[in-house]
């Protein structure tokens, strides 16, 4: 159990006055320094886990439902403790600033912990260099960028070093450089700062950077594994409303035209490599 | 009709420090009637284009014909409510715009805005409720009891409800879940079909290759392209200078390309399925 950073035990949570629960019965870990990708079409319950995990929400019954974050048993003596080894990135960029220039604003976290001065200036000025915005540090939020808000926002987690990194959608309103440069920020301060990353997505080339799949639907956790034997299971993707990854796509739609593709063809690149072959014995 | 911009510029702040060029002498003609994908980076100045159309930003100099409507630098906002019943600008995340009580009164909200009586406002308020795939039942609920999703809906119908002739919509798909998203392009396909204009801005090529009549490239305030989809995806080295992505499907087929396998490069999956089969065609198979 030890290097299980996140552990769910029968959790069910339900939103005041609404008849069924938004998550049920909930059981999953997460191992330590890995990357999970979080699937399920909106409403299917992935915020409310998100949530759930740095204790904005509690389940509905605490005897019955267990959330273990990195040691600590979720309880309502606990739940600063867990917030502290939490970090969420939220969708909207604009949605998450509070300080008039950069550092003010990676330094807020730190403000509220209340660390000493000569040491905040030191730890934001490393967090605001870690993801590259050193040149921006008194710059105005409002004249940054998606993407480079976005960086801010991570250099505000970073400050006061959580354990656990949760990207709620935090790429989809980026355009697709921005997108990039955001996964490759956050893969790399996650080997440098030993995080575990949980990232909520629709954009299947993120999930597939992932360790671990899960998949949600109606509150339910009804599959979960390494993308690649996610993503081939074409009918349970659509049934759920998800997306189908590119490959399998073209796959079933060749297959429609008698152009059979092996199952075990699952990457663009052997697809090509398949595709290259049956052009060959023309 | 058509849409047409000469020599248009915007010049943010003028003569302050913070003077900065936002459209740099743009003409171009749009006909009325197709769907537009309208795209470029972050700060390229789609957004201050896009607030031309309706003149919440008017030129610094030149001159754009919309709608019947000619806006000058000179324009008063004076008798502008006409115009922008018939061009409506959709930005992102409207459903943060949200404030009425149900669902139904804040779709009201705008056709009340242009006139239309109580009867009326609720009738079309019905309808596009339906027409945007939100249940009947929804109709008294807050907006804020919503999902996400529902409530962009809710949004977008209250646009949608006074049916402007040309509606012009930033990143709508955004953050919605794939069956959303395809769902929400249909309704917009199908508004144009029904005789408006639909004006998208996006970072998604896929939808442009799969949607869009006509494409208008941003990049520092300019106009650096304006061609049909195929045209603007053909030259491959010039979407590279200019960091553009290109449609998931063409990109497949320049790497069967590289491999050997060359095929008419594509638009779309069905497309690139098409071009294979018909390259394979004759192949024995298991």
């Amino acid at each position: 159990m030890s290097d299980k950073i996140i552990n769910f035990d029968h959790v069910t949570f339900s939103y005041p006055d609404t008849e069924s629960p938004a998550v049920k019965d909930l059981s999953f870990s997460i191992e330590k320094g890995s990357w999970t990708a979080l699937i399920g079409h909106n409403g299917s319950g992935k915020s409310t886990v998100s949530k759930l995990i740095n204790g904005l929400l509690a389940p509905d019954d605490l005897e019955k439902s267990t959330i273990t974050v990195d040691g600590v048993k979720l309880a309502a003596d606990t739940v600063w403790d867990i917030r502290e080894k939490v970090g969420i990135v939220f969708q909207n960029p604009d949605n998450q600033f509070v300080g008039a220039t950069v550092s003010d604003d990676v330094a807020f976290g730190l403000e509220n912990r209340a660390v000493p001065r000569e040491e905040m200036v030191k730890i934001v000025a490393q967090a605001v260099a870690d993801v590259g915005m050193a040149d921006y540090a008194g710059a105005e939020p409002s004249s940054l960028s998606g993407g480079q808000k976005q960086r801010v926002a991570i250099a505000g987690i970073l400050a006061v070093k959580p354990k656990v990194m949760i990207l709620d959608e935090s790429t989809s309103m980026l355009d697709p450089e921005g997108k990039q440069q955001i996964l490759d920020l956050v893969r790399r301060v996650k080997e440098e700062n030993d995080l575990t990353v949980i990232s909520i997505t629709h954009d299947l080339d993120e999930a597939a950077l992932a360790d671990q799949v899960l998949v949600m639907d109606d509150g339910v956790l009804i599959d979960q594994g390494i993308p690649r034997e996610i993503f081939a299971k074409v009918d349970l993707m659509e049934k759920i409303g998800l997306d189908i990854p590119f490959v399998y796509r073209l796959k079933q739609l060749l297959s429609g035209k008698g152009i059979q593709i092996p199952e075990t063809v699952t990457s663009e690149e052997e697809l090509v490599k398949s595709l290259c072959q049956l052009n060959l014995k023309m | 009709m058509s849409i047409k911009f000469k020599n248009v510029s915007y010049i943010y702040n003028p003569g302050s420090p913070l003077e900065a060029v936002g459209l740099d002498d743009l003409s171009f003609e749009l006909e009325e009637g197709k769907f537009i994908a309208l795209v470029g980076h972050t700060g390229s100045g789609k957004s201050t284009l896009m607030q031309h159309f309706n003149a919440l930003l008017k030129p610094s100099s030149g001159e754009i014909e919309i709608a019947g409507y000619k806006i000058t630098p000179e324009t008063s906002n004076k008798g502008l409510k006409g115009l922008r019943q018939k061009v409506s600008l959709v930005f992102q995340f409207p459903e943060a715009q949200l404030f009425e009580s149900t669902v139904l009164r804040d779709i009201e909200y705008g056709p009340k805005n242009f006139g239309f009586s109580d009867e009326e406002a609720e009738k079309v308020a019905r309808k596009w409720l339906e027409k945007v795939g939100l249940k009947a039942d929804v109709a008294e609920k807050s907006p804020f009891d919503l999902s996400g999703g529902q409530m962009r809906r809710v949004a977008i119908a209250g646009v949608m409800a006074y049916e402007p002739d040309i509606i012009c919509l930033d990143e709508p798909a955004a953050g919605l879940d794939p069956q959303g998203r395809i769902e929400m392009m249909e309704l917009f396909k199908q508004y144009q079909a029904e005789g408006h204009t639909v004006i998208l801005v996006t970072h998604n090529m896929d939808d442009v290759a799969d949607y869009a009549d006509d494409v208008l490239v941003m990049e520092h305030g300019q106009l650096i392209k304006h061609d049909v989809p195929r045209e603007v995806f053909k030259d491959r080295d010039w979407l590279f200078k200019h960091h553009l992505s290109e449609p998931h499907s063409s990109l497949f087929a320049d790497k069967l390309g590289k491999a050997g396998f060359v095929i008419k490069q594509p638009l779309t999956i069905n497309e690139l399925a098409d071009e294979i089969a018909a390259r394979l065609k004759g192949v024995p198979h298991e």
